[in-house]
């Protein structure tokens, strides 16, 4: 049966499948870059907001919502790539 | 870290106007809905991308990775905003100026040798949201201090003028 020429959105993504191999372990050592790019910056805003005089009550305030978003993302990041693994 | 004399104490703190800050951390906000609206014009291109493991998940770590990044920069620019401020002391101005993280410059005039005091604001959004430039100018041809976007730039320069008013007639305060 001659199908023809279909210029339906369906039948062009049909055609044009795109294959992107990320393995989990690429993930994991994305996840590694990030986690010594996270401690790298913290470890200058810390010192910053301690050498440079930044007032205790905002320090400590800035330092709570820092680390409670910064490794927040983390465990989450964590948590999406054994989810990419398992959820199929 | 600046150290004071010991007769020395800090009269006031001039900050940048949070305005400033606003605006960068608006950028920040447009960074975070930029992967989104990327996501929905790929998803309805006539394209099928094939993961090895769940699109979804994929998309959320990359996601949550660029927030991650996106949070970083904003505590940066916040530090880099906060580090940026004129003390002016009973003896001295000082200015200390930070860009970025690892570049810190840090001027200091004695307020007797400060001549003029202007400060300035143009544009709509200055004259309403009340911050403006501050500039500080001596007799010599030492360098001009400047500080842009300052809140409430009047009422600094009359503090200002009050602290060079009482040096002049040799007041303590």
């Amino acid at each position: 049966m001659n199908e023809g020429i279909s210029f339906g959105i369906k039948r062009i993504g049909d055609v044009f499948k795109i294959s992107v191999p990320i393995s989990p372990s690429v993930l994991w050592a994305t996840w590694f870059i990030l986690l010594c790019a996270f401690l790298f910056v913290s470890w200058v805003l810390v010192h910053h907001w301690g050498y440079y005089g930044v007032k205790e009550n905002r320090k400590v305030f800035a330092k709570t919502i820092y680390f409670v978003g910064g490794i927040g993302a983390m465990i989450l990041l964590a948590i999406f790539i054994g989810a990419y693994s398992f959820i199929q | 870290m600046v150290t004071l004399d010991k007769d020395e104490h800090i009269l006031f703190e001039v900050r940048k106007h949070w305005f400033v800050l606003a605006t960068e951390i608006f950028w920040g906000f447009v960074a975070l809905v930029v992967p989104i609206i990327i996501f929905s014009i790929a998803s309805s291109l006539p394209v099928v991308f094939q993961t090895s493991g769940n699109a979804i998940m994929l998309f959320l770590f990359l996601y949550t990775a660029w927030l991650l990044v996106v949070w970083m920069i904003m505590f940066v620019l916040w530090t880099e905003f906060y580090l940026d401020v004129w003390i002016v002391t009973n003896k001295r101005l000082i200015d200390i100026e930070q860009h970025g993280l690892f570049s810190r410059e840090i001027s200091t005039m004695q307020l007797t040798k400060i001549q003029d005091v202007t400060s300035e604001q143009h544009g709509i959004i200055s004259t309403f949201m009340n911050f403006g430039e501050l500039r500080v100018q001596t007799a010599g041809v030492e360098k001009e201090f400047v500080i842009k976007n300052v809140i409430d730039p009047n009422t600094l320069r009359k503090k200002l003028d009050d602290a060079l008013s009482k040096i002049r007639n040799k007041e303590s305060f």
